[in-house]
């Protein structure tokens, strides 16, 4: 698992860095330990065949035929990590580390057939028909290419308050501050699913849940604040804080009956692959309820 | 520029050794155009078939798109747009087409294309141009839905 997320975080670096690889086949790749945090997050990442390899101006040659080769890039290593668990932790790592960008390009996937939805079987994917057309702003993008995203680390950073102080995190504007925090709390759950410190994990989970619900991500916001609470905390100010979470959540008007039922279903996931299902009910747009209800 | 023009102004060649046209007769056929995609539920013999024996298919482009028959053969010459997708836990590639108005629409299976990485670059840039040969399995106001045969590079 670890080893599905640092790819997809080394191949989000790539894609930053301005390359397009339009055959990312895992044989296509290898690694080579960091001396320094051996086996873990940051190894260093071989390109075993560049001959494809093409560069681009990123963000400004970031136009609609680019946005589908940069989609369709990731289509072979899909197909060669095959299961839901290991493309959701490819995600995790390459939606984190990619921050915005990667984000859209994972729901352009929607639009090819590719989403979480694809891999439940007792969800009705034909059903539903995504239309997604990304409209990059390319300051975004640009401001997080230009930004050190390496140094949002858990390893510099031991705790969430220390991570909140921080000057890399004020030193990034709004529009990315939820993908500089989600790069944090991604990395921060691999050190802490490491170390099996279920409390911290909770507590984690709950401030994602918030960070989500600031940005507009109410079912997202949702079934984390849902997840929280399945996992029983003991603390009773967590409690509060998810059944009040909860609450929020509701209010905005995109909880219905049927992504109640989906979040309910899917609640003891793996964080990683619940998060997918939920950034994927954020994101889609159904005619009305019926053509909701037409998944279950 | 007439041919005999063409040929005092620019085929000035001396002759070194004349050639003998007559291929022995345990040659090998002339190469004829590859398929870069045929259906599975076809052997070669018949995608040969289809595709030498005109009377098979209906031309589209000499067709009232109005007048399309269900379960009829066809074929085109010009350009498709090719597309993955994933689809009931495949991974398919969709071709699609604009002849005369009418939308043609079909999926086919990765491994019929001809080389995986000749598939790969027409993905990447989103087109595949050739012969395509094609049977009509449904219309729907105008877009048709197809199962491609041959496409023929």
């Amino acid at each position: 698992m670890i080893s599905a997320f640092v790819f997809g975080s080394n191949v989000a670096a790539l894609i930053l860095r301005g390359i397009l690889h339009p055959d990312m086949q895992l044989s296509n790749f290898g690694t080579r330990e960091n001396s320094e945090y051996p086996g873990f997050l940051d190894g260093f990442f071989i390109c075993l065949d560049f001959a494809e390899a093409q560069k681009f101006n990123i963000p400004d040659d970031l136009d609609d035929n680019m946005i589908r080769r940069l989609t369709r890039s990731l289509f072979p290593i899909f197909q060669d990590l095959k299961t839901f668990s290991n493309i959701s932790y490819f995600r995790a790592g390459f939606v984190s580390k990619c921050g915005y960008l990667g984000r859209e390009l994972f729901s352009n996937a929607c639009n090819s057939g590719f989403s979480s939805f694809a891999f439940l079987n007792d969800i009705n994917n034909d059903s539903m028909t995504f239309s997604y057309n990304p409209l990059l702003q390319p300051e975004i993008i640009r401001e997080w290419v230009d930004f050190n995203v390496d140094d949002v680390s858990p390893l510099k950073y031991r705790s969430l308050i220390e991570y909140q102080r921080s000057p890399e995190r004020h030193k990034i504007s709004l529009r990315n501050m939820y993908y500089l925090d989600n790069l944090f709390f991604m990395r921060s759950y691999m050190v802490l699913s490491e170390l099996k410190d279920e409390t911290s994990i909770i507590i984690l989970i709950l401030n994602m849940a918030m960070s989500s619900l600031s940005f507009n991500l109410p079912v997202t916001a949702y079934g984390l604040f849902k997840k929280c609470l399945y996992l029983d905390p003991r603390m009773s100010e967590v409690r509060q804080a998810c059944k009040d979470g909860v609450k929020r959540a509701m209010s905005s008007g995109k909880i219905t009956n049927v992504t109640d039922t989906i979040i309910s279903r899917y609640l003891d996931n793996d964080l990683f692959g619940f998060i997918w299902i939920l950034d994927d009910l954020d994101r889609l747009i159904p005619k009305d309820e019926k053509d909701l209800e037409g998944m279950l | 520029m007439n041919s005999s023009q063409t040929a005092n102004t620019i085929y000035n060649i001396e002759y070194i050794e004349d050639f003998n046209c007559n291929l022995p007769s345990n040659s090998p056929e002339p190469q004829k155009g590859k398929f870069l995609y045929k259906s599975s539920v076809l052997t070669d013999e018949e995608a040969e078939e289809i595709i030498n024996n005109e009377s098979r298919c209906h031309d589209l482009c000499e067709c009232d798109s109005n007048n399309i028959i269900i379960g009829e053969l066809y074929r085109f010459r010009g350009v498709a747009m090719l597309s993955q997708i994933y689809n009931a836990g495949a991974w398919l590639v969709q071709v699609k087409a604009s002849i005369n108005g009418l939308k043609i629409s079909g999926k086919t299976s990765t491994e019929n294309w001809v080389s995986a990485s000749l598939l790969n670059n027409m993905l990447d840039i989103g087109f595949v141009s050739g012969e395509i040969f094609f049977k009509a399995l449904d219309k729907n106001k105008n877009v048709l839905t197809v199962q491609f045969l041959v496409v023929k590079g």
